[in-house]
């Protein structure tokens, strides 16, 4: 490539992004096939259950979504489907809670690791709102008693009108349109910054992640 | 068919979901017993995934 062409691609907004994001997350860093040797333990898995629990839950969503709450109430698919909706959100928030005891203990914000422990905390703040719009749209009687218990709590914030639990349509959008968005973005982000900063090491390892003996493909 | 609903039964004879949730209080502490399990499930997992070696590390999962 001619030095005409490169001070071409400079001058283009894109061109820096491209180069600026593969300067951050070079291809070997994004998708690593090595890790270093003290991932070697069970409870590193539990950020990858999390996500794996949040596919599920994505996938089970979207099929509520086609089909509807009178498929999802009246047919023993329906019912199956809803079930698996719900098990995964139970099972993403017990993994998505070990994980939080993990990285506690090991102060996973060192190594000015802060905004990846940052968006971890948004990242499930936003999951519990997730997940309470889901409980009040499952319209049942469950979800009528969970509204107006909560409309009381959400009125004495103040927040009562903008988000009113007790109108199905809002929560609903808020459910399957913004919160998953929300969450998902924010899970990308904190999956990148894992992935930038290297998985923070024990107390004793003061040596770079990346550079202490690895074990293979899966860690 | 017949082993599920023997299998359903036995559930329902061990977690009745039917009836009012039973708790268990002491003083101000209040928790149902459904959310206790959990908990505790999670804290076992927990201790499990720190001291329960991983496949293939060269020193047992330290």
């Amino acid at each position: 490539m001619s030095q005409q062409r490169n001070d071409d691609l400079s001058t283009q907004w894109s061109a820096r992004v491209r180069a600026r994001a593969v300067q951050a997350l070079p291809p070997d860093k994004l998708l690593p096939d090595r890790q270093p040797a003290y991932v070697a333990s069970w409870i590193y898995l539990f950020g990858a259950l999390t996500m794996t629990a949040l596919m599920v839950v994505i996938a089970t969503g979207a099929v509520l979504s086609i089909f509807g709450p009178t498929w999802w109430h009246t047919s023993s698919v329906g019912h199956f489907v809803n079930s698996l909706h719900l098990w995964s959100v139970e099972l993403f928030f017990a993994f998505m809670v070990v994980h939080l005891w993990g990285k506690f203990f090991m102060a996973a914000w060192r190594g000015n690791r802060q905004l990846t422990w940052i968006t971890g905390v948004v990242s499930f703040v936003a999951s519990i709102l997730a997940a309470f719009t889901g409980y009040v749209s499952q319209t049942n009687f469950d979800s009528q008693w969970i509204a107006t218990q909560a409309k009381d709590g959400i009125n004495s914030t103040g927040g009562g009108a903008l988000f009113n639990v007790l109108n199905f349509g809002q929560m609903l959008m808020w459910h399957i349109m913004l919160l998953p968005l929300a969450v998902t973005a924010i899970v990308i982000l904190h999956v990148l910054l894992v992935r930038h900063k290297g998985v923070v090491p024990p107390f004793e390892d003061t040596t770079e992640p990346l550079a202490t003996s690895a074990i293979g493909s899966e860690a | 068919m017949d082993a599920i609903i023997v299998a359903q039964g036995l559930i329902a004879a061990l977690v009745d979901l039917n009836g009012n949730g039973s708790y268990l209080t002491w003083g101000w502490f209040s928790i149902s017993y459904g959310n206790l399990a959990v908990i505790l499930v999670m804290v076992a997992l927990f201790l499990l995934a720190l001291v329960v070696p991983f496949p293939g590390s060269k020193d047992g999962g330290e």
